[in-house]
């Protein structure tokens, strides 16, 4: 024990009376409120994670849904413009058939079927 | 209950089952001494009592992650200490005072506590110690006032055993020269 600075020291500092005796019970009691309040708040950020997991689901589903649809819709709008290319095509070659087919004789038919007669070894 | 009874509560207090029992004992073995080192770092037997129930939460929070790499009791004796000296750190910086200020102003909550009646003498005191600046009080409590060996204090704040004799012995002549002008005024 070190040399006492003042001797017969009596302590300046007191505390409630029954401080001690109740100091336990008044930790416990706060130690699980504190508890109480920590597993609501989690419980709380659970849901709140929750939710917001959904939200981002949603989300990417819509995304999905919307360049799916978005293709699809574009691809179906090629082939229309492409059937209607195609008819317009065919129309025309139609009309130039029936235009030209009133001039031609069978001969040159013939002559012209003889020019695109291909030999093998223009093939191969 | 001894240090080394102390040190026996550990294996309940790391078992979930019996976790409640054992710090209830825990609290009860410690609570006169944890509380009378807190009260001399922050003086008012308010903010005492909040640093010591801040100190057992902290300790009731990480008992499970507790190692024993350090004895249960100067673990405990170390959050206390944390506890306490960042509570006059927060304090300071609320009042936004230089650290003689500070002293002046805890020396005048101190006398002003409606738990703080000593005589005259031991009021001296604890003026005199209040001048001291904050590690060294700290220091010179847990070796006045508890008793404490230097190397256990030296495990508490991380200071060797030579330096703290050394601020020891110096806080001594502190406290003696200002009771001395004390009593030279008066």
């Amino acid at each position: 024990m070190e040399k006492r600075i003042i001797e017969n020291e009596k302590e300046a500092f007191q505390v409630p009376e029954g401080y001690f005796e109740n100091f336990e019970e008044r930790l416990l009691a706060r130690i699980k409120k504190d508890e109480t309040v920590q597993k609501q708040v989690n419980k709380t950020k659970t849901r709140q994670l929750w939710i917001n997991r959904g939200a981002i689901a949603v989300a990417i589903v819509g995304i999905i849904l919307l360049f799916t649809t978005s293709i699809i819709r574009t691809q179906n709008e090629i082939g229309e413009k492409t059937q209607q290319i195609i008819a317009a095509q065919s129309d025309e070659n139609d009309a130039y058939y029936d235009e030209i087919s009133d001039e031609l004789s069978s001969q040159d038919i013939e002559e012209a079927l003889a020019q695109i007669e291909f030999d093998e070894e223009d093939i191969y | 209950m001894t240090t080394d009874k102390i040190e026996e509560l550990l294996p309940r207090l790391i078992n979930a089952e019996t976790r409640d029992t054992a710090f209830t004992e825990l609290v009860k073995a410690t609570q006169k001494t944890l509380y009378w080192h807190i009260r001399r770092i922050v003086t008012i037997h308010e903010d005492a009592d909040d640093v010591l129930q801040n100190t057992y939460i902290k300790a009731w929070k990480s008992i499970e992650k507790f190692k024993g790499e350090s004895q249960l009791y100067t673990w405990l004796y170390r959050i206390a200490t944390n506890e306490a000296l960042t509570h006059l750190a927060s304090e300071r910086m609320r009042s936004a005072m230089v650290p003689l200020e500070f002293e002046e102003l805890m020396i005048s909550r101190m006398e002003a506590d409606v738990y703080y009646e000593g005589d005259e003498m031991a009021k001296k005191l604890k003026r005199a110690i209040l001048s001291l600046p904050e590690k060294q009080r700290m220091v010179f409590n847990m070796r006045y006032y508890d008793e404490m060996p230097y190397a256990e204090i030296s495990k508490i704040t991380g200071t060797s055993e030579g330096a703290l004799k050394a601020s020891y012995h110096i806080a001594v002549e502190k406290i003696q020269k200002f009771v001395k002008e004390e009593d030279d005024v008066l």
